[in-house]
C-alpha cells in the first residue's frame, strides 16, 4: 500500500478554508436596521398611513389644512381619523381619483387647541402636506413615527411661543422623555419626563412653560415606548412656523437656499446634543463671490447660533450653506425679517421629491442639488390636473455637488404656480438628490419648505 | 614467502576481585588465532593476579598497576607497553570468547577494513540470548541497543555490518588506529569510553563493524551491580554521575563548533526540564547528576579544548557525515513522552516500585556505556530496545481494563452530577422542548389529516411524530421522558458512537479520550442550553453513521472482513450482506433525517469528504468512481422511508430547501473563528474552546500510514462541512441553509475522530519519527487535552449545562384573551430561538403560529411547504417592506390575536442565567411600530409583545349591519350557538376541507381573503329550537390520504424490519411449521 500524501491534501482544505474564512470575516454581518423607504408614493403598497401634526386653533395662530395629493392613476379610499388635544375625534372616508387634490382642515367642528390627523390609504401614491392658513409654512406629513427627535433653533422669549405637537399615529400607548439644549445647557424638565400619549391621541409641550425666555433651544425628544409624528411649531410675532425636524443628529447639513437679501435674516441655530464641544464649520456658497468659511464651537449640550444675514461678510443673494461638525449635531434654518422668524429643518437627501404647489402662490424657487461626486440624471415628471391626462416627463443632468433650479423647465410659469411634479433620481445609496423650495416672499426666498415629501 | 597472521595483543584489563578473570584468560588462551599474546593488566588490588593468570594462562604477561585509573587508563597502559602489534583487543576480566573468537575479528577486520570490530555479545549464563550486536547512538550521545532484551540468537543478526558504537567487553582495535586517537581518554574513568572511542574513530574515517561470526559471553558485573565502581575519582560519583559527565564530555567535543552548540542547547534544554522534573519529584540525586554534570564540564574546559583541537587534527568526516551514521531524533525526549503516556510520570521520570524493576530482565545484563543506558538509569537510561518491549505490554496511564473502568465511571459520575437537574426539575419552553403530546396523540399526529401549524394545512404528518411515538412506546407512554433522555443521554451515547467508530483502529485509551472529547466539545453543550432535542439526537447517532458510512464506502481499516455472501431478503444472514449493511445505514440515516432533516445534508458531506480524500490518494482496491450513485442510493432510499416528508417536500415548491434548515440572520450567528471551535453558544467561547480543535489538527499532523488514511478523510470532511457552514452562516447559498447545529455537530464528530487518531498517533506514530516538530506537537497535544478538561470540569456546577429554569415564552401566558373563537399567536424571532418549527421570512427571521396559547406538540415539526400559511408571511414581509400599516387587519383573518417576537429564548437574569441574545432584524420591530393596529403591551431586551387590535378569534361571527365581527364558538371544540342571518368566517385552512353544520345541515360555504371559508347562516336556520337558537359545528372533511400515506411508510418500515431475518424467523407464522435451529450465519452478528 502506498504511503497517503498528506501534504497536498492539507494544503488544499487549508486554502479553501482559508478562502471562505477571509470572505466569511471580510464580509458585513448585514445591516438589519434599515427599513425599506416608506415612501407614500410607494404606489404597490397594500396600505400607506400618513400622519400630520402641528394644527392649532385658529386663534392660536397655528391654523391650516392638510392637503392630500393622489400621485397615482387609480383612485384610492383615505381614512382621515381627526383628534384633538381634548380628546375629541372624528373620521373621514375619502375616495382620492387619479391625481386629485382634496383639502382637510382638521379645527373644522372640533373642540379642542390642537389637532393631530392620521389618514390611512388603502394601497399607497398619495402624499398630504400640511399648510399653514396664512402659507407662511409648509410641510409634509409623514408616513412613519420615529423614535427619536431632534429640533432646534426654538424661541421662547416674550413674543414668541414654542410648541412640540405630537400624535401618536399607533395603538400603542407612548411615552416620551424631553430635554432641551440651549445657552444655559441641559435641561430635562421634570414635568417633560415620562410624558404618555394614548393611542391615536393628540398632545402638545409647550417649551415655555419651562425653559422660560430663552433664545435658540434645542430638543431632544426619546420616546420610550411606541412611536410619534412630532412638529415643532414656532410662533414668532404674526410668523407661524412648522419645525419638522430631524430622526437623529449628524455632522452635516445642506441648506442650498438661503436668502442674504438685505433686510433679510437668515440663521443657522445649532444644537449640541453630545457632551463633546462640537466644531462647526459653515461653508457658504455664493457665486461669483468667494466667501470665508466661518466656524464655531457649540459647547456640549448647548446652543449656538450662525448669522448668515446679515453679516458683512456675504453679499446680498440666494447662497447654498453647509454645514460640518466634528460632532453630531442639530441644525435649523431660521429665516425672516427682525425678530419674525420662521424655522425650517435641514433635508436629508432622498431618490424622490414631490413638489406641489399646495398654497396656489407657486414659489420663489426650487433648487435641485446632487449632493454626490457623480453627476446624475433626475427624472422630472409633472402631474397632470386632469383625471386622464398622462404624466409629462423630462430629463435633468445634474453634475456632481451642483445646484440647478428647476424654473428652467417650466419657462411659462417659473413659480410653477399649480404645478404638482415628482423629482426623481436613480436608486443610489447614499441617495443623492436634494430639493429646496421657497414660498413666494418679500424679500424672495425667505420662507424655506420644510421638508418636501419624500421623507 | 612465509605469510603470517597479524599479531593481536589482547590486553585483558582486571579490577579488584575479577570474579570471570581466569574464565575470560582461559577463553583467551585457548583461541585458535596463532598470533596472539595475552597481557592481563592488574588494575589496583593486584596481589593474587599473577598466580590466578598463571594458572590458567603460563603464557600470558602481567602488568600490575598500583592505582586503579580506571578501564581507559589501563588500555592506553598497556597499549604503550606493546610494540609491532597490529591489533589490540581490549577485554574486560568477565568475558568469555569462543575459540574463533579473536580470529572471526581479525578476518572481519581485514575483510571489511575496519578500524574496530566488535563481536556479537551473548548473555553468560544462556549464549543463546543477545546482548548486543553493535550499538548506535543519536546525536546527544544516547546509545541505542541494535537487539531486544532477550532477543533469541537464531542467526537473525548473523551479518557483518557497520555500527557506530563498539560496545565495551571485548573490542579488536587496529593499533595504528588506537595510536592515532590517542587512545582512550584518561578522563572517561569507566562507562562511556567504548562510545569516545568509536566517535573519535569514526571522525577520523575508520569503519567500525560488528563480526557476529566471532561470540562473546558478556556478565556485565559492572552493569549488574555485582562489582563496584572503584576507579580513582569515582568512589563519590554514582554510575549516573559519571554516565552524565562523560556524555556531556563527548557531545560537547564530538561536534564542529555550530553543531556543538546547537546540540548542548538542545541538551541543556532537556537537562533543564528534566531537572525541573527531578525536583518536584524530590530526586536529589538525579537532579545533583544533572547539575554535577555541567559543572564537571566546566571544569575541565581546558580538557575540551584540547580535545576538539586533536578531533581537529584527526578529522576526516564532517559533522553532517557524521550524523547520517547516527539514528534521528532526542532518544531521550522520546522515551520520557512514550513513559509518560503509557506509564505516568513517576515512570517517566524514573522513578519505578521496585517490583516493577524485577521484571524487567535486562536491567541485570548490562556492562560497559551501554549498560549505563539500561532501565536501572532510570528514565534516560531506558535502552532503546525496551521501547519495543514497552509496546507489547500494556501501559499505565488509561491502558489497563481497570483504569479505564475507573475513568469511565468518573466520567459517568460527573455527567450525572452535572445533569442532576435536568432529570426532574422543570424544563423550560426554549429550542424543542415543548411538552410532547401523549403517545396516542403523536400517533395521530402523523396520521392526520389536518395539521393546525401556521393557519393549517392537509399536508402528510411529518414522520418525526411518528419516531417520537415509536420511542414513546418504550417509556411505556410516558411522553414527557423523551426530552430529559435526550438532554441526559444524548451526548453520553454519541461518545459512545465515537468509542465504536474507533473500536479496532486505535487503543482503548485513544478511544477513550476521544469518546470524552466529545463530551466536552462545545457544541453538544450549547444545544442542551437551548433545548435543541433534535440537533442533540443527531449528536447521539451521527457517529454510528460515520462509522457505517465509512464501513460501506471501504475506508481502510473499517470493513474488517468481506461482507457476506447474498442472501435472500428476509432470511438469516441478509444483515450481514452489503445490501443488509446499506439497509442498517439508511435506517439511521432516515430516523435520524425524520428528527433533523439537515442529517441528510450531513450525510453528504461525508460521502463528498471521502470521495476528496480519495481525490488525493486513492485507497487502494477500493472502487471509487461512483460515489454520486452510492449518494444518490442512500438519497432515494432515505426519500422512501420517510415517504410523507418526501411528498411535503416535492409540494413545496420554492420552500422545499427549508426543510434543511431556515436561515439565520448573518448578524446572530457563529463568526468564523466560533464554527471552528465547533460554538454555537455560551460554551466554547473563551480560549480553552480551541483546545480540542487544535488537538484535533494536531492528531493529524501526526498521523502516519493506516492512521492518516482515516485522518485524512475526517479532516476533508471537517473543513467541507466547516465551509458549508460557513457559507450557511453568511446566507450565501440563497434558500438553502441547512441547519447550521446539524453541520457542526458532523463536524465534532469528525475532531473527536481526529483527536483519537492523534493519541493512537502518538502511542505509535511518533516514535519512528525523528525529533523535531513532532515531538514539539505532542507536547502540545497532551496539554491541550489535559487543559480542555479543566473548563470541562466547571460546567458541571448548574447541574444542567446551562440550560435556563424559565423561558421567555412561559412568561407570556398571560396574555392569551377570551379563548372563545380560539386564537393563534404569531411568534417572529431567529430560528434558533423560536420554541416552535415554522418558515423562513427572511435571513434571521422564521414566523411560526401556535394555537390557543403556547406552543405545545403539535408545533414540533413543520412541513417544508407554508402553503396557506403563506399569507401570514406575505402579510409580515409586506410590513417589512413597509407596504403595509395595516398588518394587525391583515392577520386577523388568522386568528392571530398576539405578535410576540423573541431576542433570545429566555429572559436574562442577574446572577441566575446568561443567555445569548440572537435579535430579529431591528427593522421588524420598526416595520410593527409603524402599524396602526398593533399595540405594543411588553417590550423587554428578550421579547416584544404587540396586540392586534383587530383580533376577532379565529371563528368569528358578522352580524348584518354591523362592521366588527365577533368571537365565536369555543376553541376546544369550534362548535356553539350561531345568529341566524349572520356570517361566520373560520381562519382554518385549507378552505375547502370544512364545512358548517348549523343544527346538523350544512350551511353555504364560500371563501374570503382568498383563504378563509365564509359559511352564510340561514335566516330561517334554528327557527324551531325556541330560546336556545341554533347550533354551529365547524367540521373537517377530508379522505384519509395522509393516513394512508403514514400507513405505507410505517408498513415499509417494518418491512425492512422483517428484512433482517424475521420473514424466515416467522415464517412458522404462515406455514404453520416450525423451522429447525440453524447456526447462526457468521455475518448475521456482523456488528
Amino acid at each position: 500500500m502506498s504511503s497517503p500524501r498528506r501534504v497536498p491534501l492539507l494544503l488544499v482544505l487549508a486554502a479553501a478554508l482559508l478562502v471562505v474564512g477571509v470572505l466569511s470575516a471580510l464580509a458585513k454581518k448585514g445591516d438589519n436596521s434599515h427599513l425599506p423607504s416608506a415612501l407614500a408614493l410607494n404606489g404597490r403598497a397594500e396600505s400607506t398611513a400618513l400622519y400630520c401634526t402641528g394644527f392649532s386653533d385658529q386663534k392660536l395662530g397655528a391654523s391650516g389644512r392638510v392637503i392630500f395629493l393622489n400621485t397615482t392613476n387609480q383612485s384610492h379610499l383615505v381614512t382621515i381619523d381627526d383628534v384633538s388635544d381634548t380628546g375629541d375625534a372624528t373620521s373621514k372616508e375619502v375616495t382620492l381619483r387619479a391625481y386629485q387634490q382634496f383639502g382637510f382642515d382638521p379645527s373644522a367642528g372640533m373642540h379642542g387647541d390642537y389637532f393631530g390627523v392620521g389618514a390611512q390609504v388603502s394601497g399607497g401614491g398619495v402624499v398630504g402636506v400640511q399648510v399653514t392658513r396664512r402659507h407662511t409654512s409648509e410641510a409634509p406629513c409623514i408616513s412613519t413615527g420615529v423614535t427619536d427627535w431632534f429640533g432646534a433653533g426654538f424661541d421662547t422669549t416674550v413674543g414668541s411661543s414654542a410648541v412640540l405637537s405630537v400624535y401618536n399615529p399607533t395603538a400603542t400607548p407612548a411615552v416620551f422623555n424631553v430635554s432641551t439644549f440651549s445657552s444655559s445647557g441641559y435641561v430635562a424638565p421634570a414635568k417633560f419626563q415620562g410624558y404618555a400619549v394614548g393611542p391615536h391621541s393628540q398632545a402638545e409641550i409647550h417649551l415655555g412653560t419651562e425653559i422660560v425666555n430663552l433664545k435658540d433651544v434645542g430638543v431632544h425628544v426619546r420616546v420610550l415606548r411606541g412611536t410619534l409624528d412630532i412638529v415643532g411649531l414656532q410662533q414668532s410675532g404674526p410668523t407661524v412656523s412648522f419645525n419638522p425636524g430631524v430622526n437623529h443628529a449628524a455632522t452635516s447639513a445642506i441648506f442650498p437656499l438661503v436668502t442674504t437679501a438685505n433686510n433679510a435674516t437668515a440663521q443657522i441655530r445649532l444644537s449640541n446634543p453630545g457632551p463633546t464641544p462640537a466644531n462647526v464649520t459653515l461653508t457658504v456658497t455664493l457665486a461669483p463671490f468667494h466667501v470665508p468659511n466661518q466656524t464655531l464651537t457649540v459647547p456640549p449640550y448647548g446652543s449656538t447660533v450662525a448669522s448668515i444675514t446679515p453679516n458683512p461678510a456675504i453679499p446680498a443673494g440666494i447662497a447654498s450653506v453647509v454645514m460640518s461638525s466634528s460632532q453630531p449635531v442639530v441644525a435649523a434654518l431660521a429665516t425672516g425679517t427682525g425678530n419674525d422668524v420662521a424655522l425650517s429643518a435641514p433635508q436629508s437627501p432622498e431618490p424622490e421629491f414631490l413638489v406641489g404647489d399646495f398654497t396656489g402662490n407657486g414659489f420663489d424657487d426650487v433648487t435641485l442639488t446632487n449632493t454626490s461626486s457623480r453627476s446624475i440624471s433626475v427624472s422630472v415628471v409633472s402631474l397632470p390636473v386632469s383625471r386622464s391626462g398622462q404624466p409629462r416627463t423630462a430629463q435633468i443632468r445634474l453634475s456632481a455637488n451642483s445646484s440647478q433650479t428647476l424654473r428652467s423647465e417650466f419657462p411659462t410659469d417659473p413659480r410653477l404656480r399649480g404645478a404638482d411634479v415628482i423629482v426623481a433620481a436613480p436608486r443610489a445609496s447614499p441617495p443623492a438628490l436634494l430639493v429646496t423650495a421657497t414660498l413666494p416672499t418679500r424679500p424672495a426666498g425667505m420662507t424655506v419648505v420644510s421638508g418636501l415629501d419624500g421623507r | 614467502m612465509e605469510s603470517r597472521a597479524p599479531a593481536v595483543v589482547a590486553v585483558v584489563v582486571t579490577t579488584g576481585s575479577g570474579p570471570g578473570l581466569e574464565v575470560a584468560v582461559a577463553s583467551l588462551a585457548a583461541q585458535n588465532y596463532e598470533e596472539l599474546s595475552l597481557l592481563v593488566v592488574a588494575n589496583g588490588e593486584n596481589e593474587h593476579v599473577p598466580a590466578r593468570v598463571a594458572a590458567v594462562a603460563p603464557n600470558a604477561f602481567v602488568r600490575a598497576l598500583d592505582e586503579n585509573h580506571g578501564y581507559a587508563a589501563a588500555c592506553n597502559e598497556a597499549a604503550l607497553s606493546v610494540e609491532g602489534s597490529a591489533f589490540f583487543l581490549f577485554c574486560h576480566d568477565d568475558v568469555r570468547l569462543e575459540p574463533d573468537a579473536v580470529q572471526m575479528m581479525v578476518e572481519a577486520a581485514f575483510r571489511t577494513n575496519a578500524g574496530v570490530v566488535t563481536p556479537k555479545f551473548v548473555s553468560y549464563n544462556d549464549p543463546m540470548v543477545l546482548l548486543h550486536v553493535g550499538q548506535t547512538c543519536d546525536r546527544f550521545g544516547v546509545v541505542h541497543e541494535r537487539v531486544e532484551p532477550g532477543e533469541i540468537d537464531h542467526g537473525q543478526q548473523d551479518l557483518e555490518r557497520d555500527v557506530f558504537v563498539a560496545p565495551g567487553g571485548a573490542t579488536l582495535v587496529r593499533s595504528d588506529l588506537f595510536a592515532t586517537l590517542r587512545g582512550f581518554d584518561p578522563l572517561i574513568t569507566v562507562l562511556g569510553e567504548d562510545l569516545d572511542l568509536c566517535w573519535r574513530a569514526q571522525i577520523a574515517g575508520a569503519r567500525i563493524v560488528v563480526a557476529p561470526s566471532a561470540t562473546v559471553a558478556h556478565r556485565e558485573t559492572i552493569a549488574s551491580g555485582e562489582r563496584p565502581v572503584t576507579a580513582v575519582g569515582t568512589r563519590r560519583a554514582s554510575r549516573q554521575d559519571l554516565q552524565r559527565r562523560h556524555q556531556l564530555l563527548v557531545v560537547a567535543t564530538g561536534w564542529g563548533r555550530r553543531y556543538a552548540f546547537t546540540t548542548l542547547l538542545a541538551l541543556f534544554a532537556m537537562d533543564t526540564m528534566e531537572f525541573v522534573l527531578a525536583l518536584v519529584g524530590r530526586d536529589s540525586d538525579r537532579a545533583g547528576a544533572i547539575l554535577g554534570s555541567w559543572r564537571w564540564l566546566f571544569h575541565h574546559r581546558r580538557r575540551i579544548r584540547e580535545r576538539r583541537r586533536q578531533r581537529h587534527e584527526i578529522q576526516v568526516l564532517s559533522d553532517e557525515e557524521l550524523r547520517r551514521l547516527q539514528v534521528g531524533g532526542a532518544s531521550r525526549l522520546k522515551r520520557f513522552f512514550v513513559l509518560f503516556l503509557r506509564e505516568g510520570l513517576d515512570r517517566a521520570r524514573g522513578i519505578l516500585p521496585p517490583e516493577a524493576i524485577e521484571d524487567h530482565e535486562f536491567d541485570a545484563d548490562a556492562v560497559g556505556f551501554a549498560a549505563a543506558f539500561s532501565e536501572d538509569e532510570e528514565f534516560d537510561e531506558i535502552p532503546d530496545s525496551a521501547m519495543m518491549e514497552l509496546r507489547s505490554r500494556p501501559a499505565r496511564v488509561l491502558t489497563s481494563f481497570r483504569s479505564q473502568a475507573a475513568a469511565v465511571l468518573v466520567v459517568i459520575v460527573l455527567w450525572l452530577i452535572g445533569s442532576r437537574n435536568l432529570v426532574v426539575t422543570h424544563l423550560p419552553l426554549i429550542g424543542r422542548l415543548a411538552p410532547l403530546d401523549s403517545w396516542s396523540m403523536m400517533w395521530r399526529h402523523f396520521f392526520a389529516s389536518w395539521s393546525p401549524n401556521g393557519v393549517g394545512t392537509g399536508s402528510p404528518g411529518t414522520p418525526g411524530y411518528a419516531v417520537l411515538a415509536f420511542a414513546g412506546t418504550f417509556v411505556l407512554g410516558r411522553m414527557g421522558i423523551l426530552p430529559r433522555l435526550a438532554l441526559v443521554f444524548a451526548i453520553p451515547v454519541g461518545a459512545i458512537g465515537v468509542s465504536r467508530l474507533l473500536r479496532g483502529r486505535v487503543s482503548n485509551r485513544a478511544r477513550l479520550i476521544s469518546s470524552v472529547a466529545y463530551m466536552a466539545l462545545p457544541l453538544g453543550l450549547d444545544m442542551i442550553s437551548q433545548g435543541r432535542i433534535d440537533v442533540l439526537v443527531v449528536v447521539a447517532g451521527l457517529p454510528f453513521i460515520v462509522r457505517r458510512l465509512f464501513e460501506l464506502m471501504d475506508v481502510p481499516g473499517f470493513r474488517t472482513q468481506p461482507y457476506g455472501e447474498p442472501v435472500a431478503f428476509g432470511h438469516r444472514g441478509w444483515r450481514g450482506t452489503l445490501s443488509g449493511q446499506r439497509m442498517i445505514a439508511v435506517m439511521l440515516i432516515a430516523i435520524l433525517t425524520a428528527m433533523a432533516p439537515a442529517t441528510l445534508i450531513a450525510v453528504t458531506l461525508i460521502v463528498l469528504g471521502v470521495f476528496l480524500a480519495r481525490v488525493f490518494e486513492t485507497d487502494e482496491g477500493v472502487n471509487t468512481a461512483h460515489p454520486w450513485r452510492f449518494l444518490g442510493s442512500l438519497w432515494a432510499n432515505v426519500a422512501i422511508l420517510l415517504l410523507p416528508l418526501t411528498v411535503d417536500v416535492g409540494l413545496a415548491g420554492r420552500r422545499a430547501l427549508g426543510v434543511f434548515g431556515l436561515a439565520r440572520g448573518p448578524w446572530s450567528v457563529p463568526s468564523f473563528p466560533e464554527l471552528l471551535r465547533g460554538a454555537d453558544g455560551g460554551f466554547g467561547l473563551s480560549w480553552a474552546g480551541w483546545l480540542l480543535p487544535g488537538a484535533a489538527l494536531v492528531g493529524l499532523l501526526l498521523c502516519r500510514g493506516e492512521r492518516l488514511r482515516i485522518a485524512s478523510k475526517a479532516a476533508s470532511i471537517a473543513t467541507l462541512t466547516l465551509i458549508v457552514a460557513a457559507l450557511d452562516a453568511r446566507h450565501w447559498m440563497g434558500s438553502f441553509a441547512p441547519d447550521l447545529d446539524v453541520l457542526l455537530a458532523l463536524y465534532m464528530v469528525m475532531l473527536a475522530l481526529l483527536i483519537g487518531l492523534g493519541v493512537s498517533a502518538l502511542e505509535n506514530d511518533l516514535r519512528q519519527a525523528g525529533f523535531g516538530w513532532r515531538q514539539v506537537a505532542a507536547v502540545l497535544t497532551v496539554s491541550a487535552l489535559v487543559v480542555a478538561a479543566v473548563p470541562f470540569a466547571a460546567i458541571f456546577a448548574s447541574g444542567r449545562f446551562d440550560l435556563p429554569t424559565t423561558s421567555v415564552a412561559e412568561s407570556l401566558s398571560t396574555l392569551s384573551p377570551s379563548s372563545a373563537g380560539g386564537y393563534r399567536v404569531l411568534w417572529l424571532g431567529d430560528p434558533s430561538v423560536l420554541p416552535l418549527a415554522g418558515w423562513s421570512v427572511a435571513p434571521g427571521l422564521a414566523a411560526a403560529t401556535s394555537s390557543n396559547g403556547l406552543p405545545g406538540g403539535t408545533s414540533l415539526f413543520s412541513t417544508p411547504d407554508s402553503g396557506t400559511s403563506n399569507v401570514v408571511l406575505n402579510a409580515v414581509e409586506s410590513a417589512l417592506s413597509g407596504a403595509t400599516v395595516r398588518l394587525g387587519q391583515l392577520l386577523a383573518p388568522a386568528g392571530i390575536s398576539t405578535i410576540v417576537v423573541m431576542n433570545s429564548s429566555a429572559p436574562e437574569l442577574q446572577g441566575v442565567q446568561t443567555v445569548p441574545l440572537l435579535p430579529v432584524p431591528e427593522v421588524l420591530l420598526t416595520a410593527l411600530g409603524r402599524q396602526s393596529d398593533l399595540s405594543l403591551e411588553l417590550q423587554t431586551k428578550s421579547v416584544e409583545v404587540f396586540a392586534n387590535s383587530l383580533f376577532h378569534g379565529i371563528v368569528s361571527e358578522t352580524v348584518p349591519g354591523e362592521k366588527s365581527p365577533t368571537a365565536v364558538f369555543s376553541s376546544a371544540s369550534y362548535s356553539g350557538p350561531v345568529i341566524p342571518g349572520t356570517i361566520v368566517q373560520a381562519g382554518l385552512a385549507p378552505a375547502s376541507a370544512f364545512g358548517l353544520d348549523v343544527d346538523g345541515q350544512p350551511a353555504s360555504r364560500a371563501i374570503d381573503h382568498l383563504w378563509t371559508p365564509i359559511f352564510h347562516v340561514s335566516a330561517t336556520a334554528g327557527l324551531n329550537d325556541g330560546a336556545t337558537g341554533p347550533t354551529g359545528q365547524l367540521v373537517l372533511r377530508r379522505l384519509p390520504l395522509n393516513a394512508l400515506l403514514a400507513a405505507f411508510t410505517l408498513l415499509m418500515w417494518a418491512l425492512v424490519w422483517l428484512g433482517f431475518g424475521w420473514v424466515h424467523r416467522l415464517e412458522w407464522l404462515v406455514t404453520g411449521r416450525r423451522r429447525g435451529v440453524h447456526p447462526r450465519h457468521a455475518r448475521d452478528d456482523h456488528e
